[in-house]
């Protein structure tokens, strides 16, 4: 049996493959790759002497072979022109065979195909219906821009023509013309509105597709189809209403395809549209509540209505029927529909938010499926969704699957949790824990910028300090692979670690625990002869055991500490050496050590930027645009005023200098540098509770006593005077990083007042950081006219509700044609609109008068800040 | 716009392909563009995810006998796609009972004319069954 199956074999590997048959048959017994290959090679050069031979009978078959090599992907360029040949032919079943080859072989590119263009001249003004459909058919597929100009005009014509096989290719055929040559478009419009009265389906859906693209192409277009939209809306009717229909039925529904285009077409007609969207309300409401959605077909003529009235100005009750339908679609068992139902909710949850909270539990569960694409979008969305009131229900669902989840979507997980966590904490306890569960579970993937944010957050809520060094502690002791954990637990240990030794007892997982300084000390020995130790953990450690030097007390621990300390000073590492050297010389200056190592001064609050939510994948640029932590250096002189983020530093200097003269306070001169400093870490920033650390001074107290309480000089009114300059630096810390935003709001300024050359502006902003603060600069211009102005005094007072501070001005001589500043903070938490009753005294030269006004300046008008 | 239509059997063989032009898939990769998709719809056989996107592109799949179609498309209502490829095999078995492996292999040409009568470069051309069949003189 073999040996016949053999010698057959040789047999038919000798003879020539006349037909397309047997060339696959050929093929087909091969059995590798290699003998395909000979194969085809061998038949590719028979093809090619025979093409040189010019054997018309063969030619047919050749080029069909031909054709099959071509899709098996092998360089058959070579059959080109015996294609155009075969076109020339007059028989049929020959030109549909060179028009096909044509069609496969040919692209835009090859210069051959000018020379197709009067073959298809011809043919489209055969009498023959069907070879005029051949040549539509190519040229609809691969026609080039010239050729488009060339044979527009027939297709014109043949889109009039009354057969409507050959209008619905044409329709079709046009469509690629004036894809390839927009300007053509014009030629076509009249006609294709003709296409949408049509009978057949075919020709409606050919003519549907040419109009929608082009009303994607030019809005001018656009314009004209809106007036077709009542006809659209009879032809969708109709087809629903339609009886039964055998020839286009689908399973129940007809022509779903005509279906889905018509809404198509209605969703890029009335897209901003709201007259052309109110006449489709009807008709879509009808479709979504009569399709029946068991099968396929009835999805897709729901997922095409959903989107339609996403897309249009739909009445609200449209847009909770389509969220429903979407909401049943993510019910669904099968996959795809949940699919997606989710992609669409996260193209569309922007929109309605409301809405789709409904669904939130489904949501919920479709993040634990088994397929990998629907939790990904699950994730996407359940992010859109988190606000105020459910944010802690949704964390504590993305916690549990960030443990599970995959490394690739921890870290954008992480970064997302940190910026939902950020907006929407109900209290500071609850925002520690989740960051920490999150350091815990997935601290490798923690970036920089949340790491930072955490450490300030700890620093900023001082009541729960020793909370956190607790839990951060107990955290270390059980893992110390999370890097973010680390190096958030050692810093957080190294600020606070007296609070840890002095806390006492404390329940770590119902066992009682008290932590003595040799036990920090065993952990951080512990981390860093561990696996996990790299310089970054070294360098946290140096300067955390140094922070720690100054908070222990037991003579042992401290000789450990300098121990591994001296370690360090012969480190490979070199900036590691260096902290090293110079933390081991700080032990010899026992006097300022403990100043030095003093609690960190609280950060001030950075802005970070926000991804909007869900599209698509996740982007990674929304932690990379938010700003790093402040170092050392930053955060002091930005207290003083001076520094990274206050433009207006040039002016805030000059008022930390000792009494200026336009104040008329009768406080107490600045106080010594001692004060200075302790009032910078006494105050931090103005809505924070300060840190433990030494209390407030005289200027400090002023402030408190301000901002605090009520002191009505006068029943109705609140009068403040400028403060003292020790508070002026408090002022000028948090007026100074509002500067910007006045200074950018020249145009925004409001006179009020005008008199003897003196011209006084307010321009009103909102503060950045706290949105119930508005802060005014206040600008006097001297235009000249009276000479110099000395002796400038500014004083305001505002309604009760609101609270005012001064800073003092820039100079209180205003020189002829020059201009000074002075800023003022108001605190306007019921937003009530800002009213000032002013006085203001000023000398001007030439008179050589003092003198007093006073007058009120009105609300700002709506937007001005 | 249907970017692709392609019927491959189950060792990821092709049997049919047509692109649509402009075309983002030069010939030369056509190969192992159509070898890397079709493992993908031949591997989610048990996922029972036939909507997906692949390289950019959306994928709709269906398996008939030993056959896979799969439609490629940008932009269109995946749920319909389905229904296309379904529309096309009916149209198929108009011409031909039973519509198998073979039939397509040994008609290549044949197939090319009846999918150009229903799909004309990327775009749905006509819905109506008896309409769709070519004339074959």
């Amino acid at each position: 049996m073999n040996s016949i199956n053999s010698i057959s074999q040789q047999i038919l590997a000798k003879l020539p493959l006349y037909r397309l048959k047997d060339l696959i048959k050929a093929i087909r017994a091969c059995k590798t790759a290699a003998d395909e290959r000979a194969v085809i090679q061998r038949e590719s050069a028979n093809i090619r002497t025979a093409f040189k031979e010019e054997n018309s009978e063969s030619r047919h078959a050749n080029v069909s072979k031909l054709l099959y090599i071509h899709m098996l992907g092998y360089p058959a360029h070579f059959g080109q022109m015996e294609c155009l040949k075969l076109v020339a032919g007059p028989k049929f079943a020959d030109k549909r065979l060179g028009y096909l080859g044509i069609m496969l072989l040919i692209d835009e590119k090859t210069e051959v195909l000018t020379l197709v263009t009067n073959s298809l001249k011809n043919d489209m003004n055969h009498s023959n219906m069907y070879i005029v459909g051949l040549a539509l058919c190519t040229l609809g597929n691969i026609s080039s821009p010239e050729m488009a100009r060339d044979l527009c005009g027939e297709v014109e014509k043949l889109l009039g023509s009354s057969n409507t096989y050959i209008r619905k290719k044409a329709a079709l055929c046009a469509l690629r013309i004036i894809r390839r040559v927009p300007d053509l478009q014009e030629n076509f419009v009249s006609k294709a509105k003709s296409l949408l009265a049509d009978k057949s389906h075919g020709v409606q859906i050919a003519g549907i597709t040419l109009i929608t693209e082009m009303c994607q192409q030019s809005s001018e277009t656009l314009q004209i189809f809106k007036k077709a939209v009542p006809l659209l809306v009879r032809n969708l009717k109709n087809l629903i209403t339609a009886g039964f229909s055998p020839e286009h039925d689908v399973t129940g529904l007809t022509d779903p395809f005509l279906q889905v285009k018509i809404l198509r077409l209605m969703r890029i007609l009335a897209a901003n549209d709201q007259e052309a969207s109110d006449a489709m309300n009807d008709v879509l409401a009808q479709v979504a509540t009569n399709t029946e959605s068991s099968k396929n077909v009835g999805n897709s003529i729901l997922y095409e209505t959903v989107l339609t009235i996403m897309g249009i100005q739909s009445e609200a009750g449209l847009r909770v029927l389509a969220v429903n339908i979407l909401g049943k679609f993510l019910g669904n068992r099968d996959n795809n529909i949940r699919y997606v139902a989710l992609e669409t909710l996260n193209k569309t949850v922007n929109i309605d938010t409301q809405a789709v909270q409904r669904h939130r539990n489904i949501i919920m569960d479709c993040l634990r499926d088994g397929d990998i694409s629907i939790r990904r979008r699950a994730l996407e969305l359940s992010f859109a969704l988190i606000n105020e009131s459910n944010v802690r229900v949704l964390t504590r669902e993305l916690l549990a699957f960030l443990e599970v989840a995959d490394s690739e979507f921890k870290q954008s997980m992480t970064i997302k949790i940190a910026l939902a966590a950020t907006k929407f904490a109900p209290n500071r306890r609850w925002h520690i824990d989740t960051m920490l569960r999150v350091l815990k579970l997935a601290g490798n993937y923690v970036r920089e910028e949340n790491l930072a944010g955490f450490i300030r957050l700890v620093a900023q809520s001082s009541d729960l300090h020793q909370y956190t060094v607790q839990k951060l502690y107990s955290a270390l002791k059980s893992d110390i692979s999370q890097e973010a954990l680390v190096l958030a637990g050692v810093w957080v240990i190294g600020e606070y670690g007296d609070v840890l030794v002095s806390g006492g007892n404390f329940e770590d997982d119902d066992v009682m625990k008290e932590v003595s300084e040799g036990d920090i000390l065993n952990l951080f020995e512990s981390i860093l002869n561990g696996p996990y130790a790299n310089q970054v953990t070294r360098e946290y450690i140096a300067t955390s055991l140094m922070k720690l030097s100054a908070r222990f007390n037991d003579t042992t621990v401290l000789h450990r500490i300098q121990g591994i300390l001296q370690k360090f000073t012969s480190s490979m590492e070199v900036e590691i050496q260096q902290r090293a050297v110079e933390y081991t010389n700080l032990f010899s200056y026992d006097n300022i050590r403990p100043a030095v190592l003093e609690r960190m001064p609280v950060p001030e609050e950075r802005l970070m930027s926000e991804t909007t939510g869900g599209r698509g994948t996740p982007s990674l640029d929304g932690g990379h645009s938010s700003k790093a932590g402040p170092s050392d250096q930053d955060l002091l002189l930005d207290l003083m005023g001076v520094g990274t983020a206050s433009g207006g530093a040039a002016q805030a200097t000059p008022e930390a200098s000792p009494i200026s003269p336009s104040t008329t306070s009768k406080a107490p001169p600045a106080g010594n540098n001692m004060d200075l400093l302790a009032d910078i870490f006494g105050s931090g920033s103005g809505s924070q509770p300060a840190p433990q650390s030494p209390p407030p001074s005289m200027g400090g107290g002023s402030l408190l006593d301000m901002l605090g309480q009520d002191t009505p000089t006068s029943p109705k009114v609140q009068q403040q005077r400028a403060t003292s300059p020790t508070g002026g630096l408090q002022n000028m810390a948090s007026l100074g990083q509002a500067l910007p935003s006045a200074t950018n709001g020249r145009d925004n300024r409001h006179q009020a007042f005008a008199q003897d050359g003196l011209v006084i502006y307010l321009t009103p902003s909102r503060d950045q950081q706290n949105p119930t603060v508005i802060n005014i600069q206040i600008t006097f211009a001297n235009d000249g006219s009276q000479g110099t102005i000395s002796d400038m005094q500014f004083q305001a007072a505002v309604p009760k509700t609101q609270r005012l501070q001064m800073a003092p001005a820039s100079s209180n001589v205003i020189q002829p044609g020059s201009s000074e500043k002075q800023m003022m903070r108001v605190a306007n938490p019921q937003q009530t609109p800002l009213r000032f009753r002013l006085r203001i005294a000023y000398l001007p030269s030439s008179t050589g008068q003092k003198v007093e006004k006073i007058s009120e300046f009105g609300p700002f008008p709506e937007n001005a800040y | 716009m249907i970017s692709f239509i392609l019927i491959v059997n189950k060792q990821s063989q092709t049997r049919f392909s047509k692109y649509s032009h402009p075309c983002t898939i030069q010939h030369q990769q056509r190969s192992d563009f159509e070898l890397g998709l079709s493992r993908e719809c031949i591997q989610r056989e048990g996922h029972q995810n036939y909507i997906f996107n692949y390289h950019g592109v959306g994928i709709a799949h269906r398996r008939y006998a030993s056959l896979y179609f799969i439609l490629g498309f940008a932009d269109e209502n995946p749920f319909a796609m389905l229904e296309l490829i379904q529309f096309c095999v009916e149209c198929l078995e108009e011409q031909v009972d039973r519509v198998s492996e073979l039939d397509i292999l040994f008609n290549l040409d044949k197939v090319h004319v009846i999918m150009d009568e229903i799909i004309l470069n990327g775009m749905l051309v006509e819905s109506n069954r008896k309409r769709a069949a070519p004339q074959m003189t």
